[in-house]
């Protein structure tokens, strides 16, 4: 068993991006979902020891290290590209402080690159959309607000708001 | 087969005729018109391709060098750059460093070569490269304020730009009450149909002027729009007969 969590471990490790249950079950030479999702759970719980600097961390049902976000403003000078694209977070950050917000708005603002913009947030489990007449309707998911350690949509607004100030 | 200076050193030497070049061959204009491969093949015409001597390539080529000075032509530098090379590896090898030869011919070497000899095996270094992860970090609160706060100055900065570039045109227009001109057209039917139930625009005109038919025209159609008159014209452009409405007309009587 403990050969499979190290396993597991290397693999998300070395994944440049997120992986699904059924990447790591090729990985981990397990047919089983299940018992890939036993091994995972595993080591989320390994990870969140107080000793540990790193988390695993799950977004639309793939799975990824991150550095702890209590950790990440400390270290973060050590690796300069973000996983995600200055582009991408500038849309991420206009749905986030409009939530919930008509695609049209950012589509005026950002320019028909929001359009690809928004598809890899919804992939990545930030953004959700609902149909509305002719429009869609975007809103931030709790995984957004996992990833960046808020509470609720008014928490980033009051935050940018007083450091506007 | 001629057995060479070091053990188990074999060269070939294909014993070939020294073959003449002809001084047109090798002339400026052959140079100047045709590639180096050329010019080099022509040079090493009759020597074994597989052991060119460069012993006898750097004569030849000394010696067409010195035939383009006895023509009194302008020798191009790189011609004696190259000379000189040649000279040098002659020189490197009649008495100082020798060629090293592999132990086997090339057209003998075949994968079995390394086959159960731990010695010859030592000539493959192990290369094993380090596997690394591109260090990508996750977004901080902090990127996504900025990200935000740049945005809103961009979206300020593009507002602000487009409310400038409203260029005045030079076009005043007077501003005017549709409903006061309105009513006072209505007057003037009234007044005029006392008696009559209809009347033609044009005894409406006073200065015929374009800007008077206009205007009433105008006045005219959007009271037939409002349902308080009605026009009729019995032929095309013949003329526009104007009425009041039987509905107002009874009130009027009234």
């Amino acid at each position: 068993m403990n050969d499979k969590l190290a396993l597991l471990e290397a693999a998300l490790f070395l994944s440049a991006k997120a992986l699904s249950v059924n990447n790591l079950a090729d990985i981990l030479g397990f047919g089983s979902p299940g018992y890939v999702q036993k091994i995972i759970d595993e080591l989320k719980e390994e990870l969140k020891k107080d000793y540990r600097g790193i988390e695993l961390i799950e977004s639309n049902g793939k799975y990824e290290l991150k550095v702890k976000s209590s950790l990440i403003n400390k270290v973060a000078y050590l690796a300069p590209d973000q996983d995600i694209s200055s582009g991408t977070l500038r849309t991420l950050s206009l749905i986030a402080y409009e939530t919930p917000v008509q695609q049209s708005k950012i589509i005026e603002i950002r320019g028909n690159r929001g359009y690809y913009q928004i598809q890899e947030l919804k992939e990545r489990g930030f953004v959700t959309s609902e149909r509305k007449g002719r429009t869609n309707v975007l809103s931030i998911t709790k995984s957004f607000l996992d990833y960046f350690g808020l509470e609720t949509p008014e928490e980033f607004r009051m935050n940018f708001s007083a450091d506007s100030q | 087969m001629k057995r060479g200076a070091g053990k188990g050193i074999y060269m070939l030497d294909l014993e070939l005729p020294e073959t003449e070049i002809a001084k047109e061959e090798l002339s400026m204009e052959f140079i100047l018109k045709n590639n180096w491969n050329l010019v080099l093949d022509t040079l090493s015409r009759g020597l074994d391709p597989w052991n060119v001597d460069i012993t006898k390539l750097a004569s030849r080529y000394k010696k067409y060098i010195q035939s383009m000075e006895d023509y009194n032509l302008k020798v191009p530098a790189r011609f004696i750059l190259v000379c000189s090379i040649l000279l040098r590896m002659k020189a490197d090898i009649l008495f100082g460093k020798r060629v090293i030869h592999s132990e086997l011919p090339i057209e003998e070497f075949n994968e079995d070569f390394f086959d159960n000899d731990p010695q010859k095996e030592q000539y493959i270094p192990n290369i094993s490269f380090p596997v690394r992860r591109a260090p990508v970090r996750r977004v901080t609160l902090e990127d996504l304020k900025s990200e935000l706060a740049k945005a809103m100055n961009i979206e300020y900065s593009r507002k602000k730009r487009w409310s400038e570039r409203k260029t005045d045109f030079g076009i005043h227009l007077k501003k005017s009450n549709i409903e006061e001109k309105l009513n006072g057209m209505m007057e003037i039917l009234r007044n005029v149909l006392v008696g009559h139930k209809t009347i033609s625009f044009e005894e409406l005109l006073q200065d015929k002027n374009k800007k008077e038919v206009v205007e009433k025209f105008v006045n005219i159609l959007r009271l037939e729009n409002k349902d308080q008159i009605k026009c009729s014209q019995k032929e095309f452009l013949g003329k526009i007969l104007i009425k009041l409405k039987k509905e107002m007309q009874a009130r009027e009587n009234e």
